[in-house]
């Protein structure tokens, strides 16, 4: 398999912090969250492998041109709908959230809708790019940022004051009945293979069925990374104490002393690391719903420039911008939880529509 | 048609220079400690003072470089836009390294007193936190000798990169909320205080939500720093019927067991590790009666140990989390294992293990 698949399911694993996911995991965490961490990892990695191997069955193709030859136009096309609306979904949560956290801790002064248009302005602009050029702009990110930010995990799990007795608290109270929305957000952090769905175009790679150590190794990845991102907040600020903040591992990252790192306070190279990641993911995730809504939509051409993509980022962009004036924060939180779980289901419809492809590919 | 297009996306971004909400580096004043105390006038209001550090480009002693702030309200936010008005910089809390408790103020509610500092934005949680005695506003008026910059000294004694002493209690912020917060874990903090013009920070006092603070003796402060957080670099008066010497100890390692099963009464287990080497003697030494040493050694830390868990468990304090312990390794509900807890707590039993490995003599014998 290419580098680039991993960089995808990496990327999501550490966006998955600015995106509301511990605050959910955190308000569950006396209910049942390690049970439901559990589920939804290995619901996910199920969804993973099938996913991921039929995409793979068709070498060079994306997930449109396999559901546009295979199934019944109708279908296909509120199928590929539904999928590139809820592709936009996930960049607007991160967007918004990053927009948010930047008001709070880089620029109070600056008014959001400012900080918004710049964002997207640099989102729009590398979801537009060729498909191939942003997997390297994503390689360069991930290079820089993935080792401070192991450095900082790191760094916060020998911290002398993460109290272990906190976190054990949560886990007797493992084996109690999670809610959807728990394992929803879980499983949110683990859903960058999807992203293969567009990235099969160039991916290319010259096996055709995910190796099983590789596979397996995603798994333990994934695992202490969810774990990670759900214990550390309630380990650096009490099992009780956890309960209140909206972002819960940016108030963690205030909390972690290095003496003689590049500056004392971990927030500030933490959230310079996060810019990248957000922007990074969101850019990912708009560039396939764009692909994606761009199959099915006419293909009107202006001075010979396709406009439809634009088009599409244009309206997406004004969406997101205004957002902050639109929902307040107890709104985008709810339609957080409703989108996780709603994860689960979209999980196995997409399973069974490629499944279903393979049979028919097979059969002509 | 391309490069107007470009022209008109480069005009556009000249709108984002235009209104940068950041103020320049001249036009603030940043706040290095601050001190809450109660109003002289209204005893329900706090006087907040600041001090604000004046930077110069010369680098030796600016220690006397400041500016206290001070006004009264009845929040602490109301006391600090009134200083706003006073000054005529931006004032930043950015560096905000250690916050005063006057120590009148630990009498009222703490949560409310806490409150501000873990809603503000811009007040780092790993900021130092302390009670001032008698009043705050002594510890932040203070200009120790030579020093190179405004609280600084302060900073030195907490953040373990100068002095490291077990009287020295190091709290952060972040940590001294989470124990407020945590059902089965008490807060602490050291006391500071200003004698004979230098600082001294020798006890420190116990804190909860909704109770008098318990001021510890400077014996006890030491024990539970060496407790709490297994300081090795300490020494320890020990004083038998003959023998009277001074144990420096390099390693010391603790940990327990809450056992509590219904048939007998709950016991708390707690194993003291400690190896040192004698650093002073008042009585001569003998190399053969080292085993004798050790069991001195043991039945002083013991006898010490048991006493101030003893004082802890009269006056319900729990700094070192047995309950949240207990939390840890009991299923059911939490509410109802906090008030079990309270229950256990009143009558649970110490018994401490102590073992001791005299390594050495010193240089001499």
């Amino acid at each position: 398999m290419s580098r680039y698949f991993y960089y995808l399911v990496v990327l999501y694993m550490l966006a998955n912090v600015v995106a509301l996911v511990p605050r959910i995991l955190i308000q569950d965490r006396l209910n049942g969250t390690v049970m439901a961490l559990v589920i939804a990892i290995v619901l996910t990695m199920f969804y993973f492998y099938i996913f991921t191997n039929s995409m793979l069955k068709f070498p060079g193709k994306g997930q449109p041109e396999i559901v546009l030859t295979y199934t019944p136009k109708w279908f296909a096309f509120t199928y590929l709908f539904f999928v590139a609306i809820l592709y936009f979904c996930s960049a607007w949560f991160i967007l918004v959230s990053f927009i948010d956290i930047t008001n709070i801790f880089i620029n109070p002064e600056m008014p959001s809708f400012l900080i918004g248009a710049v964002f997207l302005a640099l989102v729009s602009f590398g979801a537009l790019m060729k498909t191939e050029k942003t997997l390297y702009a994503l390689e360069i990110v991930l290079l820089i940022s993935l080792p401070l930010i192991i450095a900082i995990f790191f760094k916060a799990y020998f911290n002398q004051l993460l109290s272990w007795d906190a976190i054990k608290v949560v886990f007797i109270h493992s084996f109690e009945k999670p809610s959807i929305s728990t394992i929803g957000a879980a499983s949110y952090s683990m859903i960058g293979f999807y992203f293969i769905s567009i990235y099969n175009r160039v991916l290319k790679p010259k096996v055709n069925k995910l190796k099983l150590i590789p596979f397996l190794l995603l798994g333990i990845l994934a695992t202490v990374n969810i774990f990670t991102s759900f214990l550390i907040p309630i380990g650096f600020n009490g099992v009780d104490g956890s309960e209140n903040y909206i972002y819960p591992w940016f108030s963690t990252a205030d909390s972690i002393r290095m003496e003689f790192g590049f500056i004392e306070r971990v927030l500030f190279i933490f959230l310079l690391l996060y810019i990248g990641i957000s922007i990074s993911t969101a850019t990912i995730t708009c560039h396939v719903g764009v692909e994606t809504l761009k199959s099915i939509l006419p293909k009107k051409k202006w001075k010979g420039i396709a406009m439809v993509p634009s088009m599409i980022l244009l309206v997406f962009s004004v969406f997101t911008i205004s957002s902050p004036y639109l929902f307040s924060q107890v709104h985008i939180f709810d339609f957080s939880k409703f989108y996780f779980s709603l994860l689960l289901l979209v999980g196995a419809i997409s399973c069974s529509v490629l499944l279903y492809a393979v049979r028919r590919s097979k059969s002509k | 048609m391309k490069t107007l297009f470009q022209t008109c996306m480069l005009i556009c971004t000249l709108v984002v220079l235009s209104s940068c909400g950041f103020k320049d580096i001249d036009k603030r004043s940043f706040v290095v400690s601050m001190g809450i105390d109660q109003s002289q006038e209204n005893e329900k209001n706090y006087e907040v003072i600041l001090k604000i550090a004046f930077p110069s480009s010369e680098a030796n002693e600016q220690g006397k470089n400041f500016q206290l702030a001070t006004e009264t309200g009845r929040t602490i936010a109301e006391a600090v836009s009134r200083i706003k008005a006073k000054t005529s910089n931006e004032l930043d809390f950015g560096h905000m390294k250690i916050i005063v408790l006057g120590e009148k103020i630990l009498e009222r509610d703490i949560g409310q007193t806490m409150d501000w500092f873990t809603r503000r934005r811009d007040i780092q949680q790993i900021a130092f936190i302390g009670v001032g005695k008698p009043t705050a506003r002594e510890v932040l008026a203070h200009e120790p000798k030579g020093e190179r910059l405004p609280s600084n000294e302060l900073f030195l004694f907490f953040g373990e990169t100068g002095t490291e002493s077990p009287y020295v209690t190091t709290n952060y912020l972040f940590h001294f909320r989470r124990n407020l917060e945590e059902r089965g874990i008490d807060g602490y903090l050291p006391i500071i205080e200003v004698k004979d013009d230098i600082f001294s920070i020798m006890t420190m006092c116990l804190v909860k939500k909704g109770e008098k603070p318990l001021p510890l003796k400077d014996d006890e402060t030491e024990l539970f720093n060496l407790l709490n957080r297994g300081y090795d670099k300490v020494s320890i008066k020990i004083q038998g019927v003959k023998q009277h010497f001074i144990l420096s100890i390099d390693q010391l390692s603790s940990s327990y067991q809450i056992l509590s099963t219904d048939s007998q009464k709950p016991v708390i287990k707690y194993k003291v590790n400690i190896k040192g080497n004698i650093e002073e003697s008042m009585v001569e030494i003998k190399e053969e009666k080292m085993d004798q040493y050790n069991q001195l050694v043991e039945q002083v830390v013991k006898k010490r140990t048991e006493a101030l868990f003893k004082k802890l468990q009269d006056s319900h304090y729990d700094p070192l989390g047995f309950g949240l312990r207990y939390r840890a390794n009991h299923s059911g509900d939490e509410n109802v294992k906090v008030k079990e807890w309270q229950n256990i707590y009143d009558q649970i039993r110490f018994d401490v293990n102590v073992k001791a490995n005299i390594t050495g003599t010193g240089v001499i014998e």
